[in-house]
Order: structure tokens, then C-alpha cells, then sequence
């Protein structure tokens, strides 16, 4: 809820003006990797649907104080959702990422009430069970998932019916970018609302919050209802856009890595996990170790380092640089 | 007071009761609260004050009795359900919503009144709305100018008001206040009182105190609880007099009060 | 009913080598109040340094035993004066979660980097590794080792809690430690002897359950949730709680693996929510957190 005090005088006001502010940032900040990564396109798509996975966790995490290892469940399961109905015939792209954010929604609110129900180390227990107990159905279910080898073959319709998905990726990039501004957009608009306060006072002190009369669980799991939709889409655009979805996508290193780039940027803030996101990325595309272990070490000691050093992530280290402490949480 | 509003107690406690372990620590309570009643529950240390308004508020739950809210029986609803149909409390340690500015920790309980807090966008123009409200409540407290102030930066005194604040603006028809005047400096103190004395006439307020000055200047009717028994109930002045009173506190009241 | 003979020894043992691992952990979160996801790295660790001492340096077994639950102590004390320190009893759970993470992939990462990659053996001797009779019944004798070292671990700590001064401190400690400290007890003292005491049992169960939980780099993601659902459901510094969760848990892995080998991982998972949820108290009535 934005209590900032009216312009006083302003003749005219725009309206929206934080929502057109997203849709302009993502729309630069795609511009600006079309031209830094002419050649990488799949890796900025990449990079664009596991970022839309922490810009979820964020709402869950940053916002309502659940911490959770679990929410690749709802990435992935949203990615296979989307797969399969392409491979089932669904072709239009538009239609597809509306299954995922469908499948993103259910998969949260299931999500929420295992996890939301209770706090501390039970909440944990429960994220983490939930997710490797739906890693363990996709490693299981082959004829939906493909198991270990993947589910393959998804080969979405033209966007618009006129744009390919070719192998130069800008069809899919560009798609990818364009989602990401939209959902950008509306979280801008969501997290300045009553609900969106509501659920950082429960993260702030939920006792508090009862005693001010809010029903706590139904808000939570509302807010992961809300989380998962995100998920979906991130999910629905990795199943289109690399026309595969493997078991990785479920597992718990996705929800770890996530964590990692939301606590990089900021939890709380939706520019920080925006940012984190794409700055963990580009390091870890920069960095990239033939043997996955290393790179856990140096997550490891990343997590460390945050930790100690910048415990509010970059975005908290901007805000005091910028000596401003800001009021929108946006 | 006349009879209609005497049948209709704002709050009306039967025979309640809980026990830890062995220990009865609420024995056999009943009281009643009506609009407007200010009422002061008093009591040696551990005589269960603070048990007896959890138990009230939701946070515990009672052994046996019940709890009606104007003629409503709340025994077994929960804390947050109770809030919703009237009943506010404060907290003896102030807590509040430390990475919200004042503002948004009095408009919460406001969207909360309305409905409002459920959704999931706003316009424009409510939220002016609301931020006038909270202006007026912040007004009469004197926090006007803290209402985009984090509210962790506060002064404990001032933190304690907005928890006040809080409270009213729920608009409740109970409150109950727990030693709102504790851990607070003495020269903050005023302020808390001042508050409270501006309380809306049509609530019934009840607070748990030990600052006898305090209990003098706001009760108008005082409440003695001892080892979880309501061993009085009546007038400030006839509270000093009664020996059973002076009995539970060993004397120590009546030595305060320059009576050997 | 020789199966089910044969899954109960099994789920017995496994739930004893479980208990053993996971007890440090229910003391450091009783305790220090910490959340220590890394706890199975450190049992990741004692396993490591067991086959290393048994493989390549060919020591006798107990000597093995003794270098992995020391060298771990060893390794672990580091950690405990640089990170550990900063987070007992006042900060919040999302710190606790990711600094232990942090701790977790670093750990599994330079276990790699030393040891490779494949699962390593601990190879039994020989008094360990054939049947034993137990009158109507061949047992492997790895299972009965199991079982007595966790029998023999709860007791020998619940003399240390309730008969000793250390254990009086502790206790002290655990309900109020400002109070404990004005007392005199030097908690820090304490809280650095509680993380010995946990890592070394880590280390010991690492070491000694190594036959039921195979030692390789992902150990300590692999039985996260298993050793935290423990704790959970236990109850925090509870030994009756742990040993209870650890046979119940012990006892649906085994089930599953044995009744439905395809879906027991899942079946584990739904059955570790399915008593959280059950028994949101604790198995006890006692909260963990």
C-alpha cells in the first residue's frame, strides 16, 4: 500500500506511472542484451524464465517471510504441464504459458497449504519434502515426464502465427522479454497493494497480524496461489523456448540456486530479485566449470559471503549508498 | 446507566478457568464490561493478569467458563476472529510491524476494518483516502509528522502509542490494555496517558496496571485479582479499604499509600 | 514373515544409525537454536575420512572410526569459531537457512574436489561383516553394531545430561542463557563443546551407518530432510523424541524400499508430511522450534 504523501500542486498526475516504469525497464533491459549478447540469445531466455522462478520466490520468501526450498516443484511442474499440452496439440504459444501460469497457480496453492500451515523448522521440513517429493513423481511418471531423459518435442506455433521459432532464438527471446515486462508490470501494481501489505506485516510479526484480526493461512496460501502463477509462466516459457524440460527443472538445486540470486539481489525488493537474478547468471555464464561441484563450492561460498557481509542482499547495500531509504517496495 | 444498555454487557467472562500443570491459574473468574466502562484489573505479581486477558484476547484457551462478546460466545473462536467482531488488545512488550513506517502499521488494521485488506490492487484515490485517516488518528496522538517514519525509529514511548493507535483503529468495542505505561521513560509517560484519557467514551476499556497513580486517574472501577481468584471489585476508594485487598498485598499496598 | 523379520532388522538399524547422526543436530537446535542444514555434511565428512583411513592408509576399523570422528571435529572447529558463532539463538531462520547451505555445497564441493566423485566404501572387518545368530535367525552382524552403538550412544548421553556437571550446565544453558551466563557458565565454552559433541555423533553415525547411507558427495543434500525431519518431529534436545521419529522414519523408508521399490521415494516424502502434520507438537507434545 503506497501511503506516499500526493504531489502537492501536481496538475497532472500519470497514471500507472510505476507499472508503464516496469514495462519501460524490461523492454531497455532487453534491448540492452539483444545488443551485449547478439549470439546468446538462449542463454538470456534462459535466463529470463529462472528469473521469473525468483521473482516467485520472492513473493513468497521476501515478502511473506516463508522460507522454502521447494519452489522448483512449481517451476517444473508448470514446464511439464506446458510441454505436454504442446505436445497434446496445443500449439499457440500465448495459450501454452497460460497453462503454465494455470498449473503454477494450482501447484502454489498446493504449495502454500503444506507450507504456510506452520512456522520454523517444520515450514522448512515441509518446502523441502514437497519439492522432493514432486522431483520423485517426475522422476516416476515417464510417460508425462519422460524421466531422466526428459520430456522432448515441444514445438510451440508461431507467435502471431507469423514468427518462427527459429534457431537464431529471437522469436523466442523476444517473447520471453515481453512476458517478463508484463509480469513485471503487474507485480509493480500488486506489491503496492493492501494485500501485498498485508503479507509483509505477517511476515513482520504474525502474532501481530491476528491480533489485528487478519486470518494469517488463507493470505499465505492466497500469496502462493499468486507466487506459483509467476512460477508458471517462467516454467511455461523454458518448456517452449528450449522445446525440453528435464528433471532439473524439479530439483533441489533450482530451488537453491534460486534462493541464492533472491538473497543476491534483495528478498523484499522485486528490482533486487530482478536484479540478483541476472547478475548470478551472467556470472555463472562467465564462470561455468566443466564439473558441477566446483561451482557448488563457489555458490557455497557466495551464500557465505552474502551472509556476512551484505545480509539485505545488493539492493539493501543500493538503498544506503543512494542514502535514501525508500518507502516503495518496488 | 440504563437497563437496556446494562442487559447488553460489551464483554461478559463465566466462571473461567485454566490450570497449568497442577496450578489453578485462573479460578472461577466472572466479570462483565459494559460500553464505556473503564476499569482497572489490579493484582500482587503472579496473580494472573496477564493469563486472564490472553485468555480473553484468544491466545490461551480456557479450561472451562466462557467468554460472550456482546452476547456472543467467543469461547472457541480464535484470536483473529475475536479482533473481527470487536475485541482488541494491547501488549505488555510493544510489537509492532518494524520494517512498516507508522502510516502503514495504523493503516493496516484501518484496511483491515473495511475489507479492504484483501485486495490485490488499489486505486489511487482510496489510498489518499486512507492516508487522511491516518493522518486524524496520528493527529490526536501527536505522530502526525512520523507517519512515513520507519517505525523501529521511534522513541519506545512513541512506539507504544502507535501500538495504542493501533488498537483504536480497529474501532473496537472492548479494549484491553496490558500495563500500556510499562518499560516506558518517565518523561514519555505523559503522553501515554493523555492517550488513553482520550479514549473513545463509547468503549469499554479495561487495563491491567501497577502504577497506582495511574489506576486512580483513569479507573472507575477497579478489578483486585489474586493467586487467579477476582478477590474485589468496586470503586478506587473502597479498594484501599478492603482488608482482603490489603491482605493479598501483604500491606504493601497500604505502605505505599502512607497507611501503616 | 521372514520378510517382515528381515524389513524390521533393517528398519531397526537404519533408524539407529539415523538417530545417531541426528541427535547432534536436535542438541546444536535445542541448544545454540540453530538450524544446521549442514549437519549431514559434517557426517558426509566422518564417512570420507573413515574410508580414507580404512582404504588407503589400512588402518584397523575402531582406529578408522576414531580418526574420522576426530578429524571431523577438527575440520568442523573452524567453522564453528568463524560462521557458527554469528548465528546462535538471535538471528532469524532465513540466515541460519542460507549460511548452512552455504557451509553445505562449499563442504560437498571440496569433498569432491579431494575424494572424486564415486560412492566410498567403508569396508567392514571381518568380526563385522558376517551373519550372527540370534537363536531362531541369521543377522548380519553390521545390523546388531548398529543397533548396540545407537543403544549405547542415547544412554551414554542421557548419563552425560542428567549425571554431570556438563550436562547440568547445558541444561542450564538451553533455558536461559543470560541468566546461565550471569551464573558464571561460560556459554561459549559450552556452545563450542555442544558443536564438538554433535559433530563427533555426526561423524560417528556417518562412519557407522555407512552401510545403509552410502557415502558420496550428495550425501549431505540427500538426507537433509530426513536428519531436520528427525529433529522436527522429536522434538529439539529431546533423545526419547529423536529415537521415536528415527525408528518411525526409519521404519517408512524401509517399507517402502521393500513393499514398493518404484515409489518409495515418494511414498517417503508423502509420509515425512503426513506426520509433520500429525503430530504438529512433536511425537512428545513438545515443539521443535
Amino acid at each position: 500500500m503506497s501511503l506516499a504523501p500526493a504531489r502537492g500542486g501536481a496538475a497532472f498526475e500519470i497514471p500507472f506511472r510505476s507499472e508503464l516504469a516496469a514495462l519501460v525497464a524490461v523492454g531497455l533491459l532487453g534491448l540492452l542484451g539483444y545488443i551485449v549478447f547478439p549470439d546468446d540469445l538462449a542463454f538470456l531466455t534462459r535466463l529470463i524464465s529462472i528469473t521469473l522462478l525468483v521473482l516467485s520466490l520472492d513473493l513468497a520468501t521476501g515478502y511473506c517471510g516463508v522460507a522454502t526450498l521447494g519452489q522448483a516443484a512449481l517451476f517444473g511442474f508448470a514446464a511439464y504441464a506446458a510441454g505436454n499440452a504442446c505436445i497434446a496439440g496445443l500449439a499457440n504459444p500465448f495459450l501454452l504459458i497460460v497453462v503454465g501460469m494455470l498449473a503454477g497457480t494450482a501447484a502454489g496453492i498446493l504449495s502454500g497449504l503444506l507450507v504456510a500451515r506452520f512456522r520454523g523448522l517444520q515450514q522448512l521440513v515441509l518446502s523441502i519434502a514437497f519439492g522432493q517429493l514432486v522431483a520423485a513423481l517426475a522422476n516416476k511418471l515417464t510417460s508425462w515426464t519422460g524421466g531422466s531423459d526428459g520430456l522432448s518435442g515441444i514445438a510451440p506455433a508461431p507467435v502471431f502465427g507469423r514468427y518462427d521459432f527459429d534457431l537464431y532464438g529471437h522469436t523466442a527471446y523476444w517473447l520471453s522479454v515481453g512476458a517478463l515486462a508484463i509480469v513485471m508490470a503487474a507485480l509493480a501494481a500488486f506489491v503496492r497493494s493492501p494485500f501485498a501489505l498485508a503479507c509483509q506485516a505477517i511476515r513482520d510479526d504474525d502474532l501481530r497480524a491476528q491480533m489485528i484480526g487478519m486470518a494469517v493461512y488463507p493470505r499465505l496460501v492466497a500469496m502462493y496461489a499468486v507466487s506459483g502463477a509467476v512460477a508458471g509462466v517462467g516454467g511455461a516459457l523454458s518448456a517452449i523456448t528450449t522445446g525440453v524440460v528435464g528433471l532439473d527443472s524439479v530439483s533441489f538445486e533450482r530451488s537453491a540456486e534460486a534462493l541464492v540470486m533472491l538473497v543476491l539481489g534483495g528478498a523484499g525488493h522485486l528490482w533486487g530479485a530482478l536484479m540478483g537474478a541476472i547478475l548470478f547468471q551472467v556470472f555463472e555464464h562467465y564462470v561455468t566449470t566443466s564439473n558441477p561441484y566446483s561451482w557448488l563450492a563457489i555458490v557455497g561460498l557466495l551464500l557465505i559471503a552474502i551472509v556476512i557481509f551484505a545480509p539485505g542482499g545488493l539492493a539493501r547495500g543500493l538503498d544506503l549508498a543512494l542514502g535514501r531509504w525508500t518507502r516503495r517496495r518496488a | 446507566m440504563d437497563e437496556e444498555a446494562r442487559l447488553s454487557a460489551a464483554l461478559q467472562i463465566q466462571g473461567l478457568a485454566r490450570h497449568f500443570g497442577g496450578v489453578m491459574v485462573t479460578n472461577d473468574v466472572s466479570l462483565e464490561l459494559f460500553a464505556g466502562d473503564r476499569v482497572a484489573l489490579i493484582g500482587p505479581n503472579g496473580a494472573g493478569k496477564t493469563t486472564l486477558v490472553n485468555l480473553i484476547s484468544g491466545h490461551l484457551k480456557p479450561n472451562g467458563g466462557a467468554i460472550l462478546l456482546e452476547g456472543r460466545d467467543v469461547t472457541h473462536m480464535n484470536a483473529a476472529h475475536r479482533v473481527r467482531l470487536g475485541l482488541a488488545r494491547t501488549f505488555q512488550i510493544t510489537r509492532l510491524f518494524r520494517s512498516l513506517t507508522v502510516g502503514e502499521n495504523i493503516a493496516l488494521p484501518i484496511l483491515q476494518r473495511r475489507g479492504f485488506s484483501r485486495r490485490l490492487l488499489s486505486r489511487r484515490r482510496e489510498e489518499r483516502a486512507i492516508r487522511q485517516t491516518c493522518e486524524a488518528l496520528l493527529d490526536e496522538l501527536h505522530l502526525a509528522q512520523f507517519i512515513d517514519t520507519p517505525v523501529g525509529e521511534l522513541a519506545y514511548g512513541q512506539q507504544r502509542l502507535v501500538d495504542i493507535a493501533i488498537g483504536l483503529a480497529l474501532e473496537p468495542r472492548v479494549l484491553l490494555l496490558d500495563e500500556p505505561a510499562a518499560g516506558v521513560p518517565h518523561d514519555e509517560a505523559p503522553l501515554i496517558l493523555g492517550a488513553i484519557a482520550r479514549l473513545r467514551p463509547e468503549i469499554a476499556v479495561m487495563m491491567i496496571e501497577h502504577d497506582m497513580d495511574l489506576v486512580f486517574r483513569f479507573a472507575r472501577r477497579v478489578l483486585v485479582l489474586a493467586e487467579g481468584r477476582l478477590i474485589f471489585a468496586g470503586s478506587p476508594s473502597e479498594v484501599a479499604a478492603d482488608p482482603g485487598v490489603r491482605r493479598a498485598y501483604l500491606g504493601s499496598y497500604a505502605h505505599a499509600r502512607g497507611e501503616a | 514373515m521372514l520378510t517382515i523379520l528381515s524389513l524390521i532388522i533393517d528398519a531397526v538399524s537404519y533408524g539407529m544409525a539415523l538417530f545417531i547422526i541426528s541427535i547432534g543436530l536436535s542438541i546444536m537446535m535445542g541448544l545454540m537454536r540453530v538450524v544446521n542444514l549442514a549437519h549431514g555434511a559434517f557426517a558426509m565428512i566422518g564417512g570420507y575420512l573413515a574410508s580414507y583411513a580404512l582404504v588407503s592408509l589400512g588402518a584397523p576399523f575402531l582406529v578408522a572410526v576414531l580418526i574420522a570422528v576426530v578429524g571431523t571435529i577438527v575440520i568442523s572447529i573452524p567453522f564453528e569459531l568463524l560462521l557458527y558463532r554469528r548465528i546462535y539463538r538471535k538471528s532469524d531462520s532465513l540466515t541460519q537457512l542460507l549460511l548452512t547451505i552455504g557451509i553445505t555445497f562449499l563442504i560437498i564441493g571440496v569433498m569432491n574436489f579431494v575424494f572424486g566423485p564415486t560412492v566410498k566404501p567403508i569396508p567392514l572387518p571381518p568380526w563385522l561383516s558376517g551373519p550372527v545368530s540370534i537363536g531362531f535367525r541369521m543377522v548380519p552382524a553390521h545390523r546388531i553394531f548398529v543397533v548396540l552403538c545407537g543403544a549405547l550412544t542415547a544412554l551414554a548421553l542421557w548419563l552425560l545430561f542428567d549425571r554431570t556437571d556438563f550436562g547440568v550446565r547445558l541444561r542450564a544453558a538451553v533455558d536461559d542463557s543470560d541468566m546461565a551466563e550471569s551464573l558464571g557458565i561460560r556459554t561459549d565454552v559450552l556452545y563450542l563443546l555442544a558443536f564438538a559433541l554433535a559433530v563427533g555423533l555426526a561423524a560417528f553415525g556417518g562412519v557407522v551407518g555407512a552401510e545403509l547411507l552410502p557415502i558420496e558427495p550428495y550425501y549431505a543434500l540427500r538426507y537433509m530432510v530426513i536428519f531436520l525431519v528427525v529433529v522436527s518431529v522429536g522434538g529439539a534436545g529431546s533423545i526419547a523424541g529423536a529415537l521415536l521419529a528415527s525408528f518411525l522414519l526409519g521404519l517408512a523408508d524401509t517399507a517402502g524400499k521393500y513393499f514398493m521399490p518404484e515409489y518409495g521415494d515418494f511414498l517417503f516424502y508423502a509420509a515425512v508430511i503426513a506426520i509433520v502434520f500429525l503430530f504438529p507438537n512433536g511425537l512428545l507434545g513438545r515443539r521443535a522450534a
